[in-house]
């Protein structure tokens, strides 16, 4: 009796645990509880706001174009997610939206992201307190902290930000955070998932 | 005797002339000695309007002794400093470091996400297969000179402006 009852526990447990997984590894990204509309100045100079963007998946990195190395980085990688996208990449949209707001003018976003050609993308701007209240949605982090001494064509100033990219999908809703380490292959299974 | 004196002065002049090999020997390892040397060092071309850029690059060090890079300077940008880029949290920061030091017999490599060269205010405009030179100032005073060449974007993580329809993945060059 004590033994079938073990054997009987052991059972449920592997039931659990073969349920579990196959449960995982057909799960598609969960709805986080982060993000939300706003309304940004795209590199036009025009009002832009996210909800416009309805019908499409959707991924928001926030970082500066003096930035000399993860925003190459990132943004050179997510040229190479909309190639491996192939004939889904024109359902995704790239955000990118600067938090050095003091440098990064509509003309400079428009003339930086015209370096990433493979990437359909949206360069925005605001006041600092659009800024921080898009980045709070997304619970991003930035920070500018001045170079003591330092002067032009040096950075007076440096910028950190979270390397973090943000994908939504096509009802705007948040599915998945990629994170730096975050490959191609990553990405774009991430994203297929969701559109 | 006779023999035995030979055979004496045969084994003195061959101590000689082991000795003299053997200083001989050790003046040209001391003038050789192991040097500190650059290799692989690159960059990707700046990105419009933004005319700056980073500089990585593997610095070797064969010797006993930890040695630093002290300074850098390039006669094509206006200002190059040694930069260290660090994870905290979930945000990237960047920020100029004094000296950059090589462990002995070790290297350290600059790479995207750690150290790296900052080159401020390009003097010339760089695309794909040009070189430029550095010099890196050793804490001995030594200066070693670099030639950096300016890769392709899609090899180096960079601008795709000059992909074309090239399908190479470029997930090997990330983790």
């Amino acid at each position: 009796m004590n033994l079938g009852r073990h054997q009987g526990r052991l059972l449920c447990l592997l039931l659990v645990t073969v349920l579990g997984s196959v449960s995982c590894s057909s799960h598609k990204p969960g709805v986080l509880n982060i993000g939300g509309d706003f309304t940004l100045t795209d590199q036009n100079g025009m009002p832009f706001q996210l909800s416009s963007l309805r019908g499409k998946a959707v991924l928001i990195f926030f970082g500066y174009t003096s930035c000399p190395d993860v925003c190459p980085t990132t943004m050179s990688k997510i040229s190479s997610v909309y190639r491996s996208l192939g004939p889904e990449a024109p359902r995704l949209k790239t955000l990118f939206i600067s938090v050095d707001t003091q440098r990064d003018t509509p003309p400079v976003l428009k003339e930086y992201l015209a370096n990433f050609k493979g990437v359909d993308a949206i360069g925005l701007t605001g006041s600092v307190a659009q800024i921080n209240k898009v980045t709070a949605l997304f619970g991003a982090e930035y920070e500018i902290t001045p170079i003591p001494g330092a002067k032009p064509p040096e950075e007076t100033y440096s910028v950190a930000h979270t390397t973090e990219v943000y994908a939504l999908d096509p009802a705007g809703r948040t599915r998945a955070i990629f994170d730096y380490d975050a490959t191609v292959a990553d990405m774009t299974k991430g994203i297929r998932e969701i559109l | 005797m006779s023999i035995r004196k030979e055979k004496l002065r045969f084994a003195g002049s061959a101590w000689k002339l082991f000795a003299g090999v053997f200083v001989v020997f050790i003046t040209i390892a001391y003038a050789q000695a192991p040097k500190v040397t650059v290799k692989n060092a690159w960059t990707r071309p700046p990105l419009p309007p933004q005319n700056n850029i980073a500089v990585f690059m593997t610095i070797d060090n064969p010797g006993p002794t930890a040695r630093s890079v002290v300074s850098v300077s390039t006669p094509d940008a206006g200002k190059a400093e040694l930069h260290e880029a660090q994870m905290e949290g979930n945000m990237m920061k960047m920020a100029p470091i004094k000296t950059l030091r090589i462990p002995p017999n070790g290297s350290v490599e600059l790479k995207p996400g750690s150290f790296h060269i900052m080159c401020f205010g390009l003097k010339r405009p760089l695309k794909p297969g040009d070189t430029f030179s550095m010099v890196l100032t050793l804490d001995d005073g030594k200066k070693i000179p670099v030639a950096v060449s300016v890769r392709p974007a899609q090899n180096s993580s960079g601008a795709d402006s000059s992909m074309g329809d090239h399908q190479s993945p470029m997930s090997g060059d990330h983790p």
